[in-house]
């Protein structure tokens, strides 16, 4: 903008000329002008200043939000984690998938150990695995699991009497002996049957020399830790619960007497 | 050119707030969410290391062999010396009935294992020692 009496630039806030002194009369419109231009830079100004406000609270619930839902996620799943039946369920489901897609290489092995007469070993693989609650798998190995287990139980009843380990309860060694005869007695009644029975399948798959097998080592086991005599080992399978545990507990206190 | 200080908003300020104390409580959501979880994955049964002398301290021997057998079934092979000692007592134990029952191949079988599991059990060995005596096994 130049001045109309000298052509002196002027400027856009000058009332007089700073050359020649005379007035701009464009100087009203400009400041009414301007005066416009400033209160609507004020007021965009006043918005962007809200907007951005609003924007970086928003930002900020948004990352509250996430982090609510991340902790509440993870306590969720805490919570899942931590309950037993949930885990356990989710445990053997993870088992049963495994042993669904690795069935030969568990039937191999599942063989090797029962040929192997690997007592604990085919135990332990049957627990591991939950081989006893897929029974759709394994139903012709009912009775060879259940002798296994007897086999382990009564060895670790003795090791804990050798060990004079309590058991965390407060067992004794009697306690230990009422266990083994428990299951001594128990032998025969939950598999035997079966194993006598001429027309019971069993007889075809093998399984019966593998708990004829167990009942001797059994029986072996028990008569070599407490010392019994061959007629007193022999016998034990026709005795009672009562006086198994009679038998064993009076060979126990001699051979390993119980510390104070 | 100097240049005019905003004010904070005090809602800003408020939510700032509430963000750190999230993150802070974060720290320890997200390490019971690990523990939880890495517990809930392991496999049932397996013991460490930790657990496996545990045992051995409390001289529960049939734990102690359930958690060598456990742990080798899942892969487990963080408490290898255990293991040895482990396959010690059970051949010993084993080693006890066959000898007693005069089934010399069998008790040399078990003989063998014991010496083999002997030789890398490290430290343990006095252990070993205490299981001949236990077992009334002679050197």
């Amino acid at each position: 903008m130049k001045c109309k009496f000298c052509g002196s630039n002027l400027g856009i806030e000058d009332e007089f000329c700073p050359h020649c002194g005379k007035p701009n009369d464009q100087f009203e419109g400009n400041r009414a002008e301007m005066k416009e231009y400033k209160e609507e830079f004020e007021k965009t100004k006043e918005e962007v200043k809200e907007s951005s406000k609003t924007n970086s609270r928003i930002g900020r619930l948004i990352v509250i939000g996430v982090l609510c839902a991340i902790i509440f996620v993870m306590l969720i799943r805490i919570h899942d984690f931590n309950d037993f039946d949930t885990r356990e369920r989710k445990r053997n489901k993870k088992i049963e998938d495994y042993v669904s897609e690795h069935k030969d290489e568990i039937d191999a092995t599942l063989a090797e150990l029962e040929n192997n007469r690997d007592y604990l070993a085919l135990d332990y693989f049957v627990l591991n695995y939950r081989l006893r609650s897929n029974s759709d798998y394994y139903p012709e190995y009912g009775k060879v699991f259940t002798a296994s287990i007897q086999y382990r139980a009564i060895h670790d009843d003795i090791l804990n009497i050798m060990d004079g380990y309590d058991g965390y309860e407060g067992k004794k060694d009697r306690d230990w002996c009422d266990s083994i005869a428990m299951y001594i007695t128990d032998f025969d009644v939950y598999i035997q049957p079966q194993y006598f029975d001429p027309e019971s399948s069993i007889h075809e798959t093998g399984h019966a020399a593998y708990i004829k097998d167990c009942r001797m080592a059994v029986q072996d086991m028990v008569q070599a830790f407490f010392e019994l005599s061959n007629d007193q080992a022999h016998d034990m399978w026709e005795m009672t619960r009562a006086d198994v545990c009679d038998m064993l507990y009076s060979k126990c206190v001699d051979l390993y007497p119980e510390e104070e | 050119m100097s240049r005019k200080k905003t004010k904070a908003d005090p809602v800003n300020i408020l939510l700032d707030l509430i963000i750190t104390i999230l993150i802070v409580a974060m720290i320890p959501v997200g390490f019971l969410y690990y523990s939880a979880k890495s517990y809930a994955e392991k496999p049932s049964f397996t013991q460490d290391a930790q657990m496996m002398g545990f045992l051995l301290e409390k001289r529960d021997y049939a734990a102690f062999i359930q958690g060598r057998y456990i742990n080798s079934y899942n892969g487990d092979t963080s408490t290898d010396g255990y293991n040895a000692l482990a396959d010690y007592i059970e051949a010993a134990f084993n080693y006890k009935i066959y000898d007693a029952k005069n089934y010399k191949e069998k008790a040399d079988s078990q003989k063998e294992i014991m010496n083999d599991s002997k030789a890398s059990m490290g430290s343990l060995t006095v252990f070993a020692d205490k299981i001949d005596e236990m077992m009334g096994i002679e050197k």
